[in-house]
C-alpha cells in the first residue's frame, strides 16, 4: 500500500522524516518496501486556460492552442486529444524544469512556435502513467504556482501488507501504529453534514446474515457530478488510484483513508428503494463495470435492487448500477463482508479489487457507520447533495465480527514466551498505544484487530514489537541430550556424493519436473499423482521418476557449450505411485561422456582412452565399498541391450549400470558411448554391512602359476572365472586376468586371456608338487567344461 | 734405496695418480697397480727379507701406514667418483617435473550441497540432527496442520503448484515439522533441508528451490533462545563481526513471528542495488511455534514452546559465494560448478 507522507503528517503528527520513519516502521513490524520522493523539483508549471484550440495547418495529429495564464497569452501545439476550449490545465512555462530534469525551451513543431508544454499527472511526477492532459477543476484560479498548489513534492512509502494485518490497509491504520511507534495522539478527521433523522425510504434486505452481518445505506439527492478538488485528486494519485469523478473519488477516498471499501450507486437505478444481499444462483449473469458480462459462481454474494444482481459484493460493481454525469441522486453503501467467503469470491472470479483485498483481511466492524458518515460529509461538502434520511442498516448482532475479544493474559505468560523481563506497566501501555484496553489481567482487542488478535502469544508479539524484539536478550537454548544419528539413506547420500566428487564428477541440482516427452523416452507412465494439475509449461509438468532425463538434458547442455569429458551425477528424491500411493526413493544416477584423464596434453604421453565400462565398473566397485558389489544382467529399455548389467550386493538388486541406448542418445543428440548408472539408495540403505574380521596371512613364500586361455569371443570371462572358482585348489588364494588380447592371428571370433593364480600355504612353504598337480587338474578341468585350449 | 723411502716414493707417485683419476675403472686399475696382489706395495715388501729382524716391526709399521694412506685417497676418490656418475645418471634420465599433473581432477559437489552442509554443521553444533520428508504433500500437512486453513490469506504468498491427484508440491519444509512432531515427543532439535516449490518464476525466482527448516520444542523455550540460535548461525556463516537485526512479521505457524536481517555483506551495510539501499539484507524467517501447531499433533501448549525458522539456501549461496543469478545455480552449466 502506498502511503503519502503529506498526508500521514495530517493524521498523526510524525516527528521524524520519511526515512527514519520508514525505519522505525520496519523495525516494529510494518514493512516498508520502498520511499520514493515524488513530484520534487518541478518549477515554473502554473494553472492555465485554454481559450482556443486550431488545427495544425501541417500536422493532422497535432492542435495549435492559445493558453492564458491570468498575466499572459501562450501558443502551445500540443498532441493532446483530451483538451477542450476552456479547460484549466497545468501549462509549463519555457525555463520550466519537470520530472526527470526535463526542461521546457521554446520549440516549433512542423514548423509552428511553442511556448511551453500542457501537462499530464506523468510529467509533473505524481502518477506513473495517464490520460492525457491533466485536467484540472473548472474553479481552479489561473496563474497559482502549481507546484504549491497542487502539494506535488511529497514521499510515497510503499508498505507491504502482511496477511494478519488488513488494519493497516488504510491511512489511518498507518497513523495508528505511527502514533504508537511515537506515543502521539492520532487526529481523526472531522465530519460536518446536515444529518437527517427523518425515516429513510430505503430498505435493506439481507439474506445472508453470516456473509454481510453489517449493510449500511444512507441515500443523497441532489448530488452534481464533476471533477474532485485539486486535493484530493492528489491524495487518489498518492495512493495509487486515478481520479474520476467526485462521486466515484468520495468512495476511494473514504477507502484510502480508513479501510473501509465504499460503494455509490445511482439511487435511480434502484426503482423499488430496495437493497437486497443474497447468494448468486445456479447459472446468474451480471455485466460487471469493466464491461464484461460474467457468469457469477453460485454461492457468490451479490448486491441486488430487490430482484437482480446490481454487484458481486465487496469485489466490483455492475456497469449500469454506478454513478454516471447525469447521477443526481446517490445510495452509499458501506458494509461488512465475510472474508473467507470474499476471498473464495475472487479466486472464482479471478477478480481482485482494492475493495476485495481488504474485505478479505476483515475490516473493522465497529467503524463502518464512521465510514458511511465520513463519505455523506464529502458529498455534501465536494457534491453538494442533501441527506434524504436517516442511515438504514441491517446488522447482525450475533455475528463473530460483531462481537467484543477480551483475553486473558499475565505477564509471567508473556515473559515466559519472549524471555523478557518486561513489568505489567510496561505490558500494559505497550498494549494501550496500540489500542487495547488492559484491564485485570484481560485486554479487550482494539475492534481493527479482531481476526488477527486471538491468544495471548499474540499479545506477547504486540509488547514485543513496541518495546523493540533489540530489548529482548540473546541466548543460546542450552544443549540437549544425545543427537540423532543421520538417516541411512542420507548418510549414504553424503558419503557415496563425497566419492563420486573424489572420482571426479560433479554434481548437478536440476529442476525435478521433466516434460512428457522426457517421460516417455525414459520410460515413465505418469499417473495423476506425479503429473502436475498447474504447470508453467508442459515441459515441466511431470515429477521425474529417476534422474536419468534430467542428467541427459544436462549433458546435452554442456556439450551444447563446447564441454567435454564430463561425469555428471545427481541424488535427491525421485518419484512415482503405487496403488495411488506416493512412493519416494532418493536415487543417486550419474552420466558419463568423454576420456578418463581429460588433461588435452596426455594424447602424448599415451593414448586417449576413451571412458570404458570397465573403469566405471571399478569406480562403483570403490565408491560403494565396503559393499561387495557384484553384477549380474540387466534389462532396463532405456540402455544397451548388451552393454548393461544390474548392480547387486548379495540379494538385493540396488542399481543397474551400462552405455546408452543408442536410440535415446540420439534422441537427447548425446554420444551413445556414454555410460549411465543409478542406485536406490533407500534399497541399499536396508543392506548390511559387516565389520570386517582380522584374516590371519602366511608368512611361507608364494608361488604364481599362470594359464594361458584360447578361448571364443563369445564366452564371458565370468564363466571361465567360475569354472576356475569351483575346481581350483584351496591353496589358491589370489585369482586375477592379466592379459587379454584380440588379435587376427588369434582368428576374429577368439581372444587370449591370460588368468594368473597364487598358492600360498599358511602352515608351510609349498613344493614344486603342492602347486603343479593341482593346477594341471585345473588346466584340464577348464579344457573339459568349456570351449577353450590352453597355450 | 731403503724400504722406508721406498714406500714414500709409492705414495707420492700414487697421490697425483687417485687425485687426477676421472673414472672408476681407471680408479681401480691404479688400486691394482699400487695395493694388488702384484702391486707396488707387494714388490716393497718383498725387500724385508733383507732386513734385520730388529727393524722389521718399524718397517711393518711404515708399509702399513702408507698402505692406509693410499686406501684412504682411494676410497675417497672412490667416492667422489660415485657421487658424480649418479648426479649425472640422474640429470640425464630427469623428466620435466613442471609438467601439469595427469589424471582425473577432483569433481565438484553443487554450491547448494555445499551450503547445505556447511548449514547443517553450524548448527548440529547446536545440537539439531537432520530430519526429511516428501516432497509431493498432501494439503493438511503443507497448510492446515500449520495453521493456514482453507481461504487464509496467507496462501497468497504460496503460489501452490497441484498434482492432478489433488496433493501439492510443498511450498516449504515446514510440513516435516508436523510428521516429526507427530511421530516423536519433546524434546524436538531438528533442522530439515529440502527442496521447495513455488509457482512464481521470474528473473529472481525459481519454480523448485532449496530451504531449511528449524524447529525447536522443549520447556520453558523463549524467544530469547531462538534470538541466541539465528544470531550464532548466522556469525557462524557470515563471520563473528556480522550485524543481525530482528523484525517483527507474521506467518500463520509462528506467533510472535520475526524476519531476520544482517548487515548487507555485498557493500558492509553502506547501501547497494542487493540491499535496495537498506544496508540490511533479509535472510530468514522464525518465531515461537504458534500454539495452534501443537494442538494439531497433540502436544499441549501450556506444557512445552519452541521456536521455528527458515532460511532460503539459494540466497545464502548467492550471497556467500557472489553468484548474480538464480538461475546458474539450476543450468547445472559445468563452467559454473567447477568453480565451487
Amino acid at each position: 500500500m502506498k502511503v503519502s507522507f503529506n498526508w500521514l503528517k495530517e493524521l498523526v503528527n510524525v516527528p521524524v522524516g520519511p526515512a527514519e520513519l520508514a525505519e522505525r516502521l520496519s523495525t516494529s513490524g510494518t514493512e516498508v518496501e520502498s520511499v520514493q520522493p515524488v513530484g520534487q523539483d518541478i518549477t515554473g508549471v502554473v494553472t492555465a486556460r485554454i481559450e482556443s484550440i486550431e488545427r495544425h495547418p501541417d500536422a493532422d495529429r497535432l492542435v495549435v492552442t492559445q493558453i492564458f495564464d491570468g498575466t499572459d497569452t501562450h501558443q502551445v501545439v500540443t498532441g493532446a486529444t483530451n483538451v477542450f476550449v476552456g479547460a484549466i490545465v497545468p501549462l509549463s512555462k519555457v525555463g520550466a524544469s519537470l520530472a526527470g530534469g526535463f526542461k521546457i525551451k521554446e520549440s516549433k513543431l512542423r514548423g509552428v512556435p511553442s511556448n511551453g508544454m500542457l501537462c499530464s499527472e506523468t510529467e509533473v511526477g505524481v502518477a506513473a502513467e495517464s490520460n492525457g492532459i491533466w485536467i484540472l477543476p473548472p474553479d481552479t484560479p489561473l496563474g497559482l504556482n502549481f507546484s504549491e498548489y497542487a502539494q506535488l513534492s511529497d514521499t510515497i512509502l510503499e508498505i507491504g501488507i502482511l496477511p494478519n494485518r488488513g488494519d493497516c490497509q488504510s491511512m489511518i491504520g498507518v497513523a495508528r501504529e505511527v502514533a504508537a511507534i511515537f506515543k502521539l495522539p492520532l487526529k481523526m478527521p472531522d465530519i460536518k453534514f446536515s444529518d437527517s433523522n427523518s425515516k429513510s425510504e430505503w430498505t435493506i434486505r439481507c439474506e445472508e446474515p453470516e456473509f454481510c452481518p453489517k449493510y449500511t445505506g444512507r441515500g443523497m439527492t441532489n448530488v452534481k457530478v464533476g471533477p474532485s478538488p485539486i486535493w484530493m485528486q492528489r491524495r487518489l494519485q498518492s495512493g495509487g488510484v486515478r481520479p474520476i469523478n467526485n462521486m466515484v473519488d468520495i468512495s476511494n477516498y473514504v477507502m484510502l483513508e480508513c479501510g473501509q471499501p465504499m460503494h455509490i450507486f445511482d439511487a435511480s437505478f434502484f426503482e423499488a428503494k430496495t437493497v437486497g444481499i443474497r447468494f448468486a444462483t445456479e447459472g446468474e449473469k451480471m455485466v460487471t463495470l469493466d464491461g464484461v458480462e460474467r457468469r457469477l459462481p453460485a454461492g457468490t454474494g451479490v448486491i441486488t435492487d430487490g430482484t437482480k444482481a446490481v454487484a458481486i459484493a465487496g469485489v466490483m460493481g455492475g456497469e449500469t448500477s454506478g454513478v454516471s454525469d447525469k447521477t443526481t441522486a446517490v445510495l452509499i453503501e458501506a458494509a461488512y463482508f465475510h472474508p473467507s467467503k470474499i476471498r473464495s469470491a475472487m479466486r472464482q472470479t479471478t477478480l481482485r479489487s482494492e475493495s476485495s483485498v481488504r474485505f478479505e483481511k476483515g475490516i473493522d466492524f465497529k467503524a463502518i457507520e464512521w465510514a458511511s458518515d465520513r463519505a455523506a460529509g464529502l458529498v455534501e461538502a465536494l457534491g453538494g447533495g442533501q441527506v434524504t434520511g436517516a442511515r438504514v442498516a441491517f446488522v447482525n448482532e450475533q455475528h463473530s465480527a460483531a462481537q467484543a475479544k477480551k483475553i486473558a493474559f499475565s505477564a509471567a505468560q508473556i515473559n515466559g514466551l519472549l524471555g523478557s523481563e518486561f513489568s505489567e506497566a510496561q505490558i500494559a501501555d505497550a498494549l494501550k498505544l496500540l489500542g487495547f484496553s488492559v484491564e485485570n489481567g484481560h485486554a479487550i482487542v482494539p475492534t481493527w484487530r479482531l481476526l488477527d488478535i486471538q491468544e495471548w502469544p499474540d499479545l506477547a508479539e504486540e509488547v514485543a514489537r513496541i518495546v523493540g524484539l533489540d530489548q529482548i536478550v540473546t541466548r543460546l537454548p542450552l544443549p540437549n541430550g544425545l543427537m540423532p544419528e543421520p538417516s541411512p539413506v542420507r548418510k549414504l547420500q553424503t558419503q557415496l556424493s563425497k566419492r563420486l566428487v573424489t572420482a571426479g564428477f560433479c554434481e548437478i541440482r536440476s529442476l525435478p519436473m521433466i516434460s512428457p516427452e522426457d517421460a516417455a523416452r525414459c520410460g515413465q507412465t505418469p499417473g495423476a499423482e506425479t503429473t502436475m494439475q498447474n504447470a508453467f509449461a508442459p515441459e515441466e509438468s511431470i515429477m521425474a521418476a529417476s534422474h536419468l532425463p534430467r542428467l541427459l538434458n544436462t549433458l546435452a547442455y554442456n556439450l551444447n557449450r563446447q564441454q567435454h569429458d564430463i561425469r555428471l551425477f545427481e541424488t535427491g528424491q525421485v518419484f512415482g505411485a503405487q496403488s495411488g500411493e506416493i512412493q519416494e526413493t532418493v536415487e543417486l544416477a550419474g552420466l558419463i561422456e568423454g576420456r578418463e584423464t581429460p588433461s588435452d596434453y596426455t594424447e602424448g604421453l599415451q593414448s586417449p582412452q576413451v571412458y570404458r565400462y570397465l573403469t566405471l565398473k571399478s569406480t562403483l566397485e570403490s565408491v560403494l565399498a565396503p559393499y561387495k558389489l557384484t553384477f549380474s544382467a540387466g534389462n532396463s529399455p532405456q540402455l544397451h541391450p548388451i552393454q548393461q548389467q544390474q548392480l547387486t550386493i548379495g540379494s538385493a538388486v540396488i542399481g543397474v549400470m551400462g552405455q546408452l541406448n543408442p536410440k535415446l542418445a540420439g534422441q537427447y543428440d548425446v554420444p551413445a558411448t556414454s555410460l549411465y548408472f543409478a542406485i536406490n539408495l533407500n534399497v541399499l540403505a536396508t543392506v548390511s554391512v559387516e565389520t570386517p574380521k582380522f584374516a590371519p596371512f602366511s608368512k611361507f613364500p608364494s608361488t604364481r602359476r599362470d594359464i594361458a586361455i584360447l578361448a571364443p569371443k563369445s564366452l564371458p570371462f565370468s564363466d571361465i572365472l567360475t569354472v576356475i572358482h569351483q575346481h581350483k585348489s584351496p591353496a589358491v588364494t589370489d585369482v586375477f586376468l592379466f592379459d587379454f588380447y584380440e588379435s587376427e592371428k588369434l582368428g576374429a571370433d577368439k581372444r587370449s586371456l591370460a588368468v594368473g593364480l597364487v598358492y600360498q600355504d599358511l602352515e608351510k612353504s609349498l613344493t614344486d608338487d603342492d602347486v603343479n598337480k593341482p593346477q594341471e587338474k585345473l588346466v584340464a578341468k577348464l579344457t573339459e567344461l568349456l570351449p577353450v585350449t590352453i597355450r | 734405496m731403503s724400504i722406508q723411502s721406498q714406500l714414500d716414493q709409492m705414495v707420492s707417485e700414487a697421490s697425483p695418480l687417485i687425485a687426477g683419476c676421472a673414472s672408476l675403472v681407471e680408479l681401480e686399475d691404479i688400486r691394482l697397480q699400487f695395493l694388488g696382489k702384484k702391486g707396488a706395495l707387494t714388490e716393497i715388501l718383498k725387500g724385508l727379507a733383507t732386513i734385520d729382524a730388529a727393524e722389521r716391526p718399524a718397517i711393518g709399521m711404515a708399509a702399513n701406514q702408507a698402505k692406509t694412506a693410499l686406501s684412504t685417497l682411494l676410497d675417497d676418490k672412490k667416492s667422489e667418483l660415485e657421487t658424480a656418475s649418479l648426479a649425472a645418471e640422474m640429470v640425464k634420465n630427469a623428466i620435466d617435473v613442471t609438467l601439469p599433473g595427469v589424471g582425473t581432477p577432483l569433481g565438484h559437489r553443487h554450491p547448494i550441497s555445499q551450503t547445505i552442509d556447511e548449514i547443517s554443521q553450524i548448527l548440529g553444533r547446536l545440537g539439531f540432527a537432520v530430519e526429511e520428508g516428501p516432497e509431493i504433500e498432501s494439503d493438511y500437512y503443507n497448510f492446515e496442520a500449520l495453521n493456514i486453513p482453507d481461504d487464509h490469506p496467507a496462501r497468497d504468498s504460496h503460489d501452490t503448484f497441484y498434482m492432478m491427484s489433488g496433493h501439492v508440491l510443498r511450498t516449504h519444509t515446514s510440513p516435516v515439522q508436523v510428521h516429526v512432531m507427530e511421530r516423536e515427543k519433546p524434546p524436538i532439535r531438528i533442522i530439515v533441508p529440502g527442496r521447495v516449490y513455488r509457482r512464481d518464476a521470474d528473473a529472481s525466482h525459481s519454480p523448485a528451490f532449496h530451504q531449511i527448516e528449524g524447529l525447536l520444542v522443549d520447556e520453558k523455550v523463549t524467544f530469547a533462545e531462538l534470538k541466541g540460535t539465528l544470531d550464532y548461525f548466522l556469525k557462524a556463516l557470515f563471520g563473528a563481526k556480522q550485524s543481525v537485526r530482528f523484525r517483527p512479521s507474521y506467518f500463520p505457524f509462528t506467533e510472535p513471528s520475526c524476519e531476520v536481517d544482517v548487515a548487507c555483506v555485498l557493500c558492509q551495510a553502506k547501501g547497494c542495488a542487493v540491499c535496495k539501499h537498506t544496508g540490511w539484507l533479509e535472510i530468514l524467517g522464525a518465531g515461537m511455534v504458534n500454539r495452534n501447531v501443537f494442538r494439531k499433533v497433540g502436544y499441549d501448549p501450556d506444557q512445552v514452546t519452541g521456536f521455528a525458522f527458515g532460511v532460503g539456501v539459494e540466497r545464502i549461496a548467492m550471497l556467500k559465494l557472489g553468484i548474480p543469478s538464480i538461475k546458474l545455480l539450476t543450468d547445472n552449466d559445468l563452467r559454473f560448478l567447477k568453480q565451487f
